[in-house]
């Protein structure tokens, strides 16, 4: 049994638009979930969101979603597919496990702009002393300063090799395309990518009820 | 409802240059992990081959679990035990299919 909340974060190459009835079920299933405890969206509570990445990306949508405990998410992804996820949502790939840290700053507005980034600790980081790896983390902490002080949150950390995913996830709200650039920069200039491979994906807020659309 | 776990391998670049003392602790202080994970109910190692003809990977070791926190619990005691730092893995978790059908609720 494992009781830390674990996470679910979904990236979905194409969205089946104009499949209401795909739409409702997936949505209603994600209500009865959020009575049970689960979070749809790490910066609004209560809301059901995902994020659109389709003009510029070759996946469509991804998001972040939350669960109390590992067999509430296990029985819940069960559910959301029962509803049609995967009619709903082409070629998902599904990244799961524990939350490791908590989320960071707090903002009064949520942001429009969401980045996703994986990263998988490299041979180096594998390899370096408890004390090169506490100097690594000391200088990543200068930019994440950075980060917070710019306007951006950043959702908990998730723990995701076991269950299939690259090492960890995390998720940050973003005020604007500058800031993205700004922050990004601030990582390199502090070697933050010296010990891992790191995949990012740009997204812009959508609740899950307004995806439909026209075919 | 158990989940299968599809475990590919790959020593990591330093592993190469370890004597065979140190890789022989260390891969016994794994397998000590893999009995311990035996010894729970609802886990089986299904087997093990080689992939390294088809794939990036050297080895996919195939197991059957009671649950995803089964799985994560395998994976840590193994990542204390340095796993993750001697070797590259890529894992799938397999679910049982469910049916979807259209019009349900």
């Amino acid at each position: 049994m494992d009781e830390r909340p674990w996470g679910a974060t979904f990236v979905a190459s194409g969205v089946r638009r104009g499949q209401r009835r795909y739409l409702q079920g997936v949505v209603a299933a994600a209500e009865r979930l959020r009575e049970a405890g689960w979070a749809f969206d790490p910066f609004v509570s209560g809301a059901i969101t995902v994020f659109d990445s389709a003009a510029w990306s070759r996946d469509d949508v991804f998001g972040l979603f939350e669960a109390p405990s590992s067999r509430s998410l296990e029985l819940g992804l069960e559910e959301l597919e029962r509803a049609g996820w995967h009619a709903l949502f082409e070629g998902t790939t599904w990244s799961i496990g524990p939350r490791d840290e908590p989320p960071r700053g707090s903002i009064e507005q949520p942001h429009s702009w969401a980045f996703l980034a994986f990263w998988d600790w490299n041979d180096g980081w594998h390899l370096a002393t408890p004390d090169e790896k506490a100097t690594y983390d000391k200088e990543c902490e200068v930019a994440f300063h950075f980060d917070l002080a710019s306007g951006v949150a950043i959702s908990g950390r998730y723990d995701l090799a076991a269950c299939g995913g690259p090492d960890q996830v995390a998720m940050w709200n973003l005020p604007s395309i500058e800031t993205l650039a700004a922050t990004m920069g601030a990582h390199e200039a502090q070697h933050d990518f010296k010990f891992t491979w790191s995949d990012h994906l740009l997204g812009r807020r959508t609740p899950l009820r307004t995806l439909g659309g026209r075919a | 409802m158990s989940v299968m776990w599809i475990h590919q391998h790959r020593p990591r670049t330093a592993w190469y240059e370890l004597d065979a003392e140190a890789q022989e602790r260390l891969q016994q202080a794994w397998q000590s992990e893999v009995q311990s994970s035996l010894g729970r109910e609802g886990t089986e190692h299904l087997g093990e081959c080689t992939v390294r003809g088809v794939s990036r990977f050297e080895r996919v070791s195939v197991w059957r679990f009671p649950t995803v926190a089964a799985v994560q619990d395998h994976w840590e005691r193994l990542r204390v035990a340095g796993y993750d730092d001697w070797r590259c893995s890529e894992n799938l978790l397999g679910v049982d299919a469910v049916p979807f059908e259209v019009g349900a609720r």
